[in-house]
């Protein structure tokens, strides 16, 4: 199927093009290979924050109302017991209520806590 | 079986030659045949993953004319047609040079008058060195129409050469 005198002789193209595009090939996976590494920081960034979100503030209520209750403790001195029922304790922080309820098959002086939000 | 980085320029390599000569007759640009060549390359490597290796060939024939097709068309559209008949790598004589140079423009103004689907069959079929079977299945007509088209269109390239040269 050749007419070569007709359409002219067969061309040489121009030098460089495998490396062209061996150079275009490498860059590109480069390229890919940056976008998934940014994509990964990215979706690993976002899950340690909404951990975060999650987690600390649930940790930093607990932890407030442990020191409110230590707090309470520390600061009443004596309690008296009425009738073998319970006692509330004021605390500075209002969303936490604390009540010693007597032990009463031992009789000691300890006290159950109970919390109560 | 999936397309390699290697097998990417073992293809290149091999259609390196048929294709920039296919793609010169169309556009008549030597860059611009290299850059739409890279670019089909480029192209068949984004989408590898749904690229079979076994098809590779045929899949750059149908991706380079494609593209050859769109700047074609771009071309006709914005009428920036270009003619570069400069060969620095054959080293001719200046003489030598200016007889390529007249010879490729009445080439190419013979070819630009034959139809596109004829044209596209007569350069495939004196360039690419596929056969004319797998011409058919890339212009997706039948065999038949490729070989009546590239007859009808080598006569009429010639008559258009001769009258041509009388205007």
């Amino acid at each position: 199927m050749s007419e070569s005198p007709l359409l002219g002789p067969k061309l040489t193209p121009p030098h460089g093009g495998l490396l062209r595009l061996q150079q275009a090939v490498q860059q590109r996976e480069q390229r890919h290979f940056r976008t998934r590494v940014w994509v990964a920081a990215g979706v690993t960034a976002s899950l340690i924050a909404l951990s975060l979100l999650l987690v600390v503030p649930g940790a930093l209520r607990q932890h407030r109302m442990n020191l409110s209750v230590r707090q309470a403790l520390t600061a009443t001195p004596q309690t008296h017991f009425e009738n073998g029922a319970y006692v509330m304790l004021p605390t500075r922080n209002p969303n936490v209520q604390i009540l010693l309820v007597r032990a009463l098959p031992s009789r000691q002086s300890t006290a159950n806590q109970a919390l109560v939000d | 079986m999936a397309l390699t980085e290697r097998g990417l320029y073992t293809c290149y390599q091999r259609l390196e030659r048929p294709l920039f000569d296919v793609l010169y007759r169309m556009l008549w640009n030597r860059h611009e045949c290299q850059d739409l060549m890279h670019d089909a390359f480029l192209r068949i490597w984004e989408r590898r993953d749904r690229v079979d290796a076994e098809r590779l060939d045929a899949l750059v024939w149908v991706s380079a004319m494609n593209l050859a097709r769109n700047r074609l068309r771009w071309q006709r559209l914005w009428r920036t047609e270009t003619f570069d008949a400069e060969w620095p790598d054959a080293e001719p004589t200046l003489e030598q040079s200016a007889d390529r140079a007249t010879q490729q423009r009445r080439l190419h103004t013979a070819l630009k008058q034959l139809p596109a689907a004829m044209r596209e069959v007569i350069v495939l079929s004196e360039f690419s060195e596929l056969s004319q079977a797998d011409i058919a299945t890339l212009l997706k007509i039948p065999p038949g129409t490729v070989a009546s088209r590239r007859h009808h269109g080598l006569q009429k390239l010639r008559s258009l050469l001769v009258e041509n040269d009388h205007v």
